[in-house]
């Protein structure tokens, strides 16, 4: 494993896959593609991307774009709320470290996230899986669990529920997100705003070894677009991003796979079923993107004993699009604007004190841009003084 | 968030397993695929929710290469040069995968 992960970090195949980028893009660009703007869902992807410099490899005329890719950031308000609440009324709650210290719209009685929650008195627990809070529940009275995560972390819901592992005062407050649906959302925001049109999806690698490459062959044939499935290494994303350069050139649609060493066409087959045992999809909303439909997944059947939305009647998020004043988050998770686009960016809005939620989680494009991209004073300076160069030299 | 990382799998009870991200890290995982000890899984949030096939990771290496040949030769040559390691590795890990199971 070590050898194959020293290989996908190699200068010799990296310098191959940026010059069959090269290659393609100079194609896309002699048959007057200006700009090809590929979009990532998945902030693993960004986070390759930035920590790697990916974006420096590419030529000018390819847009490497993060579309909504964070779990956390996308979170409704009213699921923090509902959490806080409830860890201020004695209920234990268990959450990722991740929305830990995601901020709530507005602060209840006194509080803005669960670590406020807990300083305020609150019983707030930070495990690393649910089964870790599935053990631990059975010590507590009432418990709750801050269920965030896209398909890749919804089996690790189904299976304790399905297998009757969970005890009965273990509720969740439900939080699950599916990708497809906001990619689209994402894909036709930037028509509707007059961007440049997204004319690739570079598709969740994690989310795909649950759900498999089928639902993104699907999205990208019923938009006319190339989907490439990637690893996370960054020969994996070079590799990708040539392909998708490739699949444009030739003017193919649909998906491939570039990360078949984990993710197959039909997917994690049993945990499927078991997601599917479990849960049933609904209409959710998106922090930041309101209301998409059949975006979210729901407790189904006997499994409502498990939800706490209807055990505490607590008000479920609607779709009044929940961003602080002045934060420019929902048009980052579009992939509308880039960090560096927002006023409070490394200025009001920082990794040790975030504003907004895209700087929370160690997902988040504005957190992975704060910690690695030098907030964007680099670029600035490189284009001032003409220092990107042609890369054709390194291949 | 949907970080994985991949991690050995050490025993296997059931639908859980012990498994090991490397320096000294384990734990105990859900196992939402068929492994058995010495296969790699990739671990997120508690659970291995896929099992690594690193032979597949040539497939892309014999791809990329297809095309590295019209590039230069020195391309082609570098693909040729990891393609070589990756099999010497692959073939390497039987006899490791065997030990791994062992104890």
């Amino acid at each position: 494993m070590e050898a194959l992960q020293a290989l996908l970090r190699s200068r010799e195949l990296a310098g191959v896959a940026v010059r069959l980028i090269r290659r393609y893009a100079s194609e896309l660009a002699a048959r007057g593609f200006a700009s090809v703007k590929l979009m990532n869902f998945c902030g693993t992807h960004e986070w390759t991307t930035v920590h790697f410099g990916i974006r420096s490899l590419v030529p000018p005329n390819v847009e490497l774009v993060a579309g909504p890719g964070c779990p956390v950031c996308i979170t409704p308000s009213a699921c923090v709320e509902a959490a806080i609440q409830l860890a201020l009324d004695g209920v234990t709650v268990y959450t990722f470290g991740d929305a830990y210290r995601l901020p709530a719209l507005k602060p209840v009685r006194g509080a803005r996230s669960l670590i406020e929650a807990r300083a305020a008195g609150g019983d707030v627990r930070v495990v690393y899986g649910f089964a870790d809070a599935v053990r631990d529940a059975r010590s507590a009275r009432e418990a709750v669990f801050l269920a965030i995560g896209f398909e890749t972390t919804a089996p690790s819901y189904a299976l304790p529920l399905a297998k009757g592992l969970v005890p009965p005062n273990l509720k969740l407050i439900t939080a699950l997100r599916l990708t497809p649906p906001a990619a689209k959302r994402a894909i036709a925001a930037a028509v509707e705003r007059g961007l440049e049109p997204v004319r690739g999806i570079i598709a969740p690698g994690h989310v795909s070894t649950v759900t498999g490459a089928e639902p993104w062959d699907r999205l990208a044939r019923e938009l006319g677009l190339p989907a490439v499935v990637s690893g996370f290494e960054p020969v994996d994303l070079l590799a990708s991003i040539a392909t998708l350069l490739r699949m444009l050139a030739e003017g193919r649609v649909g998906a491939e796979v570039e990360y078949r060493r984990l993710v197959t066409w039909e997917g994690n087959v049993a945990a499927k079923k078991l997601i599917a045992e479990v849960f049933e999809v609904a209409d959710a909303a998106w922090r930041g993107l309101g209301v998409i439909p059949e975006s979210g997944l729901e407790l189904r059947g006997p499994y409502r004993v498990h939800d706490a939305w209807e055990e505490y009647g607590l008000p479920r998020p609607g779709p009044e699009g929940d961003m602080p004043v002045g934060c420019r988050c929902a048009d980052v998770i579009l992939g509308l604007a880039k960090p560096t686009d927002c006023p409070l960016f490394m200025k009001a809005c920082t990794p040790s004190k975030p504003y907004g939620p895209c700087m929370v989680s160690s997902e988040g494009t504005c957190a992975i841009w704060a910690r690695f991209g030098g907030g964007g004073l680099a670029d600035a300076v490189a284009e001032a003084l003409g220092l990107r160069q042609p890369l054709d030299r390194r291949g | 968030m949907c970080w994985g990382v991949p991690a050995r799998v050490l025993e296997v009870e059931g639908f859980e397993a012990v498994v090991d991200f490397g320096g000294g890290v384990r734990r105990r995982v859900l196992l939402l695929v068929d492994a058995a000890p010495g296969d790699y899984v990739v671990v997120h949030a508690g659970s291995a929710i896929g099992k690594v096939k690193p032979e597949e990771a040539l497939e892309i290496l014999l791809a990329l290469k297809e095309v590295a040949e019209s590039l230069s030769p020195e391309a082609a040559e570098a693909l040729d040069k990891a393609i070589e390691e990756l099999r010497s590795s692959l073939a390497g890990a039987a006899p490791s995968k065997a030990a791994g199971g062992s104890h």
